[in-house]
Order: C-alpha cells, then structure tokens, then sequence
C-alpha cells in the first residue's frame, strides 16, 4: 500500500512540474498550445536515449533534457508562434500527432513501437538510488528547485509582461515591447522545464515508447491545468493533485475491471464540465479571497 | 493565502490516506489459506478478444483447481488488472499488483507489449512474471524471471519465410502493424524470406488500407503477408482486399488461425487465395477438449484461439505444479524450480523452458481449405 | 501508373468526401459559436452505433436505420448545444472549447460501458465492388454513395445558406453577432439550426464509415482530428475552404503514399504536415481574409 501511494507520489511531483511548465506558456502568456506534451516526449526519449545509448545518468540528462527541449521549442515557435487563437491550437496538437508518427516510425532512434527498455533509475554520482521513498525525495528536491524558479519567473517583471501579452497583446505592443520575442521565450522556458519533467519520467518509469505523445496524454494535461486555474501558479499544483486523486477513485472502489478506464473518463469530464459552468477560472478560486 | 492553501493541502492528502487505507484493508490478510497471484490482461481495445479469453480459460482452471482441493489445500486466486494491450498500462498495472496487492507471481501479460511493459518492474521486485500469450522475440530476453509458455515469433516468422521460399515467390508484400508483436514476426520472416520484400506499415489507430492495397496491387507481387495485431483488422484488411479484388496468394500470421467471424464472413475469399498460416497447435488432446466443452457450456461460446486456450492451461497446470512444491513467498526458489523443470507433461506434451524463460514449442504451417486449417507437410 | 492513378484518387476522394461530411459542421459551429467543438467527432461513432443498432441488431433494412440513426444523432446535438454550450455562449471562446474536450472523453467512455470494448462491425460481408474503366477503377456501393451524397450535401448546403432565410440568418449572425441581435435574428434558433445540421452530416459520415470499416469507441477522434486539420488548412468559418481543405487532405494521403513518395508508416502525420506548411505560407488559413490574425 504504501509502495503504491509512494509511487502515486513521485507521478504527481512529475505531473506537476509538468503541468506548471505548461501554466507558464499557457496560463500565463495565453499560447494556447495543443502540443505542449511534444517537450515532455521529447526529453523523456533524450533521457532515455543518452542512458541506453551513452550510458549518461540522471542529472546530466536532466540538463541535456531540458537544453534540448529549449532549443526544440526555439524553432517550434518560429514556425508556430505567428498563429493565433485555434490556429495555434490545432497547428500544435497536429505536431503532436506527427510527433507520434515519427516516434513509431524512426526505429534506429526511438527503437519505434518496442519502445525503450533497460533504462537506469536514479543513480547520483555513482550512487544508485531504488527505494522509492528515496526517489520521491530525490525528485521532491528537483521539482522543488525547478518549482521556485517558475514562481520567482511568474513574479518576475518577465512573469508581468506575460500576462500583459495575453490579457492585450497590441497595448503590449504599443508600449514597445517586442512581444513576438517574449512569446517565444515563454515557449522555450516552459519547454525547457517539460522537457525536465519528462526525463524525471524515464529514469521512474525505466520504459518507454511512442504513447507518450498520445491524445489522452494531451487530454489529461488540459485536464490538470483548467481545472486548477490556468494563469496562477498554487492552481497548477491543486489541479494536478485533484486529477491524481480523482483518478484512483474507480480503482479503490470496486469497479470492474473493464470500465475501470471508462469510468476515469466519465469523473474527468464531469470535472471539467463543473469546472467550466461553475468556476471557469479554475477551482483555485474556491480558496484565494480574490480571484487573481 | 498560501499557508491557508497548504493547509487545506494538507488536510485533502490525510483524507486520501485514512480513506485509501480504510478501502484497502479488507483485501489485506488472509493469506493462511489462499495463494493469490496476480494477472495482467487487456480488458479493453482491439486487444480484449484475447484479454478476456484468456482470463476465462485462467479462471476456469483455477475453479476447477480449487475445486479439486486447491494447492496443498490453498485456494489460488488471480487479481486482474487491465493491461489495455499497451506497455504503459500494463507497467502502471504491474506497479499496482507488486506494491498494493504484494503478489508474488504475475500472470501476464497477453499482448507482448504488456510482458515487455510489465516487466522492468516484476524484475526490480523480483517477481516472476508469466505469460501464456505473449510471443514476441523480445520477451525471450526481457529478465530473469519471465517465463512463458507459448513460443517465440522468430518461430512464427521462420517458418513463414521458409514456406514463402519453398513456394518460389520471387516478391512478398508484407502489410504489417507497428506494434512489438507484429514487428517481431516481421523482423523474423525478412531475416529467413530470401526474395524482396515491400513492406507497407500502419498505426494501431489507423484503419483505412485502401490506398497501401492500391500500391501493393500495382507492384505485383507473387503473395501477400498480412500482419496484423488484432483479429478486427484481418477482418478490416480481408474486407478492403475483396473490394479491391486481391487474386494472389495470402500468407498470414496465427491471428488469423482464431475461431473468429472474419473467416467465416471471407472463407470463400479466402479458400481462393489459398490462405497458409503459422500457428502452433497441440496435437489432438483429450484433456483440451474436455476442457474446450467445459469453456463453452459456461461461457456460451468456444475460446477463440485454441493455441492460446492450450498454453494458457499449460502455464496454470505448470504454476500449481511449481508452487505445490516451493514456497509460494519465495521467488527466487520459484524461479530455480521453474528454469528445472523438465517433465511437465501438457496439453502440448512435455514440456521445458530454456535458460531464457522460453518453453520448447514451435509454429507449424497450416492451410486453410474452406472450413478449418489443416496442417500441411513440411 | 496511370491507372493505379485513377484509383488512389478515388481513394482520395472517398477519404475526403467522409472529412468533409464531419469538417463541415465544425465550420459552421465555428462560423456561428466561435469555439472548434471537439466532440464533434464523437457524433460520428453515436450516428455509427445507433445505425448499428437499428441495422444489424434490430435488423432494419437500410434507409429506416439510417434514418432513425440520423435523426437520433440530430436529437442528441441539439442537445448538447442547449445544455452544454448554450450557458457558456457569452464567455471566452476557451470555456466551450474546454466543455467540448470533456464532453468527448464522457461520449467515448459511455459508448465503451454501453457497448463493451469488442469491435464491431455493421456488414457481415464485403459488397461486389463496380468495376470502371477496363478494372483501372474499382468503387464499392458505399463508396460510390458517400461521395455522392458528400456533394448533393455540400450543394443543398450552399443553396441553403444563400437562398434560405434562416440560412441568410445564420451567416449574418456568423458575421456578426451583435448585428444580428439588432435585426431580430434569433441566435438560438440557428444555433439549433447549425448543430442539427452539423449533427446531420456527421450522421451520414458515420454510417459510410461503419461501412468502410468498423466500429470502435475511438472512431470519430480519427476522422476528426483529420476535419480540425481540413477547417484550419481553409480558414475556419469558411465553408469552401472546408471542402476544399477536406479534398486536399484526402487526395493527399492518397497519392503521396500510393505513389511511394511518402512510407506508409507515415500516413497519420501527412495532413498536419500539410496543414503546418500552409500556415507557415498563409498563417490565416487559404480561405482567411488578411485581418482575421489581427482580430483574435
């Protein structure tokens, strides 16, 4: 039992790295980019690959992970980031889609749908770590760091002029900021710390294939982040933690196995439905005295 | 406003612990009369037509075991977990069934995406892993402790490529799924088939085969090797073939072999093409067929795949067998009495595995004539 | 070569044709509501399902099922419309969006308890296909239909909107909402109109796709993620541009990889290849005015 909780524990401080991450491109600059999984897939299979390939641990791949991603994100919002609206939305999540595509296909890289196996967990400087309790604090202090440096970027004059772009981006604009360039940054940035988040997830998982670009997994980022509240940083942490839980409802009380998946599915769309009517800002108002 | 955030924080995950373990305990302890292992089967997607059979023929065997005085008087019970056919879930799967339920032996997974998935994580916990299904060429090398008791696809592959040989066909077309199972049974017939292969591939989500039918028909090739994951898409690729009047030989994969619709909806169709499939089979077996009977008076239906029924009922035979002599707590002696074992006698005779888990069973070529397969010589 | 030719573009046409039956009513929702309804092609698989259930389980013949299956899908979009987005109408183009996206998880998931996880099909058997051309072209009944009834569709459609009043109602509220309002237009009405008829065409869509191939809870995310690629690629809103957008996805899928130009494998990437080099050439899409970047 608490084997299972603890690895319930070291998912969520994954998921919610990742989820904020995506707050910052999202919630903050208003990029509302479909695609945002891409970055994490992308530095899970880094992670994996400089492992399996180079033999390289956890910390330098963390490292090389998020550099990657960063550089990815450069030239992704180039491409991108001259679109708006759902435009950018359903350009991004196509990425997404063709990233799958080549995650399948490209066998010498990704080793295609056999996925890659015999990845290492934790070792820091040539101390292998495999408690899971040591795990968890292991990533507690990474999501940790990576956590207060995106709260010092929110509250930051760079964290401001976001907010600025999204709530008018010509007034932005007009005052003489370059905001195609402080788009792109938010993207590279928010990449760089999913691309993290990713790697922090091969060297837990220890396997890995093309499903981690799949629409469910793009579904349940949404997911996390509306229902917190996009745009403020203690409602990425509270939608994470929600959806975590609600998800392991069906499993401890009794559902059949078959309709276990399917009955997940119902409790989160009725989240985000109730979410929407209710709150549509995010359940973090419940808490904050005003909604920021 | 933070501290009051934390503290409703806090509040939430202590009410998720006090409710998780008032949940859990009841399952907890009762181990002094029950052996329970755990079982990882897609329940749901394309791959659940094997999922559910083979959680039938499993738990059958199991009832009529327990019935018959249990093992040493034990009862065995199998936990199930839906594995959906995919490594992440049966991983997240097996994750459950190790730390939660603390099983000693996994029963699993079917689809070898699932043993593969699986099994980084019963091999850190040193817990045996035991397919009955699962076929790919991968699994041979997946860890110490996986076993399985259906053979390898480099089997399934050979014997394909050696038949396409011997049938003088100078170009294969291979339409084959981007899954482990069936890129393994590909990666085996291109290392035995000598001729040229040109090979089209699809996602699992893809279910439109108009276009690759259309390009494999302009490059007139002498047979086509259909390898799918999943018998919904032989049906799919059978239905679009016809429509685009397919004349040439089909070799195909063991899916096909299943007591499923699409060869009864097709069996002209595919008496035409002269349709030769891999597949392993026991020899005719009183025990199996017993069984058989026994399957469909409770279920309503035939298993679909008798080869899977067959080393599924040999993987349950083998586990009671090896855990009647060995402390069920203790894996590794588990392990050691499973890689000794060499006189089990099953449905499919006697019964071995090698130094990599893998049992002494291999695919033979059969024909379809209409109604059934028959095996042909070789 | 030439006649393979011929056949992949029938291929590309039929794929199209079934992309634009579901592109079609997300443009005009989009036209109208402003927000790319996500389960959209979640009303593909319920016209499939319930086609499916009149047909094959109750044992209709074909046109009652089909019809009872379209109006059942009409039903149930109009629906959703009044009691999922009608609330949201005035928010932010996010929070229908959003609704949508839950909306699609929640129809998947009843459809999987409703209907198990096995996969169905509607026919038990393949029908002759006719056979054009000396053999160069082969096209199956329900192929030959799909296409036609995407083009009768696509006509009554145009002719609806130009010559009908609630059909001039319906672009002049797409145009312009507030002008609209002040006319006496009523916005709910064709509301009701838009999503009855995108619900309509996504019916069709559904039972030719049951046709072609089979039927599983995840049926319409497929074709849909296709149509959100296809109403993009010709500027949202824009009827032609869906079309349009629709065809050239089809053809394309078609040809690229029939002719060896692409590797199969990669076939379920090609559209949004297609559709992120188009925006990098016209970000507003082929149909899209200049400004409409600026706006939004």
């Amino acid at each position: 039992m608490l084997e299972y909780l603890l690895s319930l524990l070291i998912l969520t401080t994954i998921w919610t790295l990742l989820t904020q991450s995506y707050n910052l491109s999202f919630g903050l600059t208003g990029l509302f980019n479909l695609g945002h999984i891409i970055f994490y897939g992308i530095g899970a299979y880094t992670a994996a690959i400089l492992n399996t390939d180079y033999g390289l641990q956890i910390l330098p791949n963390l490292i090389i992970a998020a550099v990657v991603c960063g550089i990815v994100a450069a030239i992704f919002g180039l491409l991108t980031l001259r679109l708006s609206g759902h435009y950018l939305a359903i350009a991004t999540l196509g990425a997404a889609m063709i990233a799958i595509v080549v995650a399948t296909n490209w066998m010498d890289l990704t080793n295609g749908p056999l996925g890659i196996r015999g990845i290492d967990g934790p070792i820091l400087f040539d101390l292998q770590i495999t408690e899971s309790w040591q795990i968890l604090l292991l990533f507690l202090v990474i999501a940790g760091l990576c956590q207060w440096t995106l709260y010092k970027i929110f509250h930051s004059p760079f964290g401001r002029l976001q907010r600025a772009i999204q709530d008018d981006e010509i007034a932005a604009r007009a005052v003489g900021k370059n905001t195609f360039l402080s788009k792109t940054w938010s993207l590279v940035l928010s990449s760089a710390f999913a691309g993290i988040a990713g790697a922090m997830y091969t060297h837990y998982r220890l396997f890995l294939d093309p499903t981690i670009f799949a629409l469910p997994e793009i579904i349940f980022l949404i997911l996390m982040i509306i229902v917190g509240g996009r745009g403020n940083f203690w409602g990425a942490i509270l939608g994470t933690i929600l959806v975590v839980i609600i998800g392991e409802i069906p499993r401890f009380f009794g559902f059949p196995d078959s309709i276990i998946g399917a009955s997940r599915n119902i409790l989160f769309a009725a989240l985000l439905i109730t979410t929407m009517f209710y709150r549509p800002k995010g359940l973090f108002t419940l808490f904050a005295k005003k909604a920021t | 406003m933070t501290k009051k955030f934390i503290a409703y924080g806090l509040g939430l995950c202590t009410l998720i612990l006090t409710g998780c373990q008032n949940v859990a305990n009841p399952s907890g302890n009762n181990a002094e009369d029950t052996i329970t292992i755990g079982g990882i089967v897609p329940l749901t997607g394309d791959g659940a037509v094997y999922g559910v059979m083979t959680q039938n023929v499993a738990n059958l065997r199991v009832e009529e075991i327990n019935e018959s005085g249990g093992i040493n008087g034990k009862k065995l019970e199998i936990i199930w977990e839906d594995g959906k056919c995919t490594p992440k879930d049966a991983s997240l799967a097996a994750q459950k069934l190790v730390n939660i339920d603390k099983v000693n032996i996994i029963f699993g997974g079917t689809c070898s995406g699932e043993t593969l998935g699986a099994a980084p994580i019963t091999e850190k916990a040193n817990v045996i892993l035991f397919s009955s299904v699962s076929t790919s060429p991968e699994v041979t090398n997946a860890g110490d402790f996986v076993f399985r008791t259906a053979p390898s696809d480099s089997s399934q592959g050979k014997v394909l490529g050696n038949y396409a040989n011997k049938s003088g066909f100078n170009t294969v077309a291979l339409l084959s799924e981007q899954t482990d199972y069936a890129v393994g049974v590909a990666g085996a017939f291109k290392d035995n088939f000598d001729g040229e292969i040109i090979e089209e591939t699809y996602l699992s989500t893809e279910s439109d085969f108009k276009t690759r039918i259309t390009k494999i028909k302009a490059s007139d090739p002498d047979a086509l090797f259909l390898n799918p994951q999943t018998p919904p898409k032989f049906e799919i690729m059978l239905k679009q073939l016809q429509e685009q009047g397919w004349d040439k030989p089909i070799i195909s994969n063991e899916i096909s072999t299943g007591n499923i619709d699409a060869r009864t909806k097709y069996a002209d169709f595919l008496k035409e093409r002269g349709l030769v499939a891999a597949n392993f089979v026991a020899p005719d077996n009183s025990e199996l067929t017993q069984f058989v009977e026994r399957y469909e008076a409770k279920f309503g239906n035939k298993p679909e795949y008798i080869n899977y029924t067959a080393s599924t009922l040999d993987g349950v035979g083998i586990l009671k067998r090896v855990l009647e002599n060995t402390d069920s707590e203790n894996t590794e002696a588990i392990r050691d009495t499973l890689y000794a074992l060499q006189d089990y006698e099953g449905v499919f005779g006697t019964l071995a595995f090698d130094q990599n888990g893998d049992v002494n069973i291999t695919h033979s070529l059969f024909r379809f004539n209409g109604e059934d397969f028959e095996r042909l010589e070789e | 070569m030439s006649d393979i030719l011929i056949q992949l573009i029938w291929n590309g046409l039929v794929t199209g044709s079934l992309i634009a039956l579901v592109a079609l009513g997300l443009t005009l929702i989009y036209g109208i509501a402003h927000f790319i309804q996500f389960a959209h092609g979640e009303m593909v698989a319920i016209g499939a399902y319930t086609f499916m259930v009149f047909h094959k389980l109750s044992a209709w013949p074909i046109v009652p099922a089909a019809l009872a299956s379209i109006f059942i899908t009409i039903v149930i979009g109009i629906l959703l419309e009044k009691l999922f987005f009608k609330p949201v109408r005035e928010h932010d183009p996010l929070i229908p969006l959003v609704i949508a996206i839950g909306l699609s998880i929640g129809i998947q998931a009843l459809i999987l308890i409703i209907f198990g996880p096995n996969i169905l099909t509607i026919s038990d058997h393949s029908y002759e296909s006719y056979s054009f051309l000396d053999g160069a072209l082969l096209a199956t009944p329900s192929q030959i239909l799909a296409f036609v009834f995407a083009v009768v569709l696509m006509i009554g459609l145009h002719l609806f909107l130009k010559k009908t009043k609630r059909g001039k109602a319906i672009r002049a509220i797409s145009s312009n909402r507030s002008i609209g309002k002040t006319f006496g237009l009523s916005t709910d009405k064709s509301m009701m109109w838009v999503f009855g008829i995108g619900s309509l065409l996504t019916a069709i869509a559904g039972i030719f796709l049951g046709f072609e191939q089979n039927l599983e809870p995840l049926m319409g995310v497929q074709i849909s993620v296709k149509a959100f690629s296809a109403v993009i690629l010709g500027a949202i809103g824009s009827v032609r541009g869906a079309i349009f957008g629709s065809f050239l996805i089809g053809l394309a899928e078609s040809l690229l990889v029939g002719l060896g130009i692409v590797a199969s494998g990669f076939t379920a990437g090609i559209p949004f290849v297609i559709l992120i080099l188009m925006l990098l050439i016209r970000p507003e899409g082929l149909f899209g005015k200049r400004f409409v970047s600026l706006r939004q």
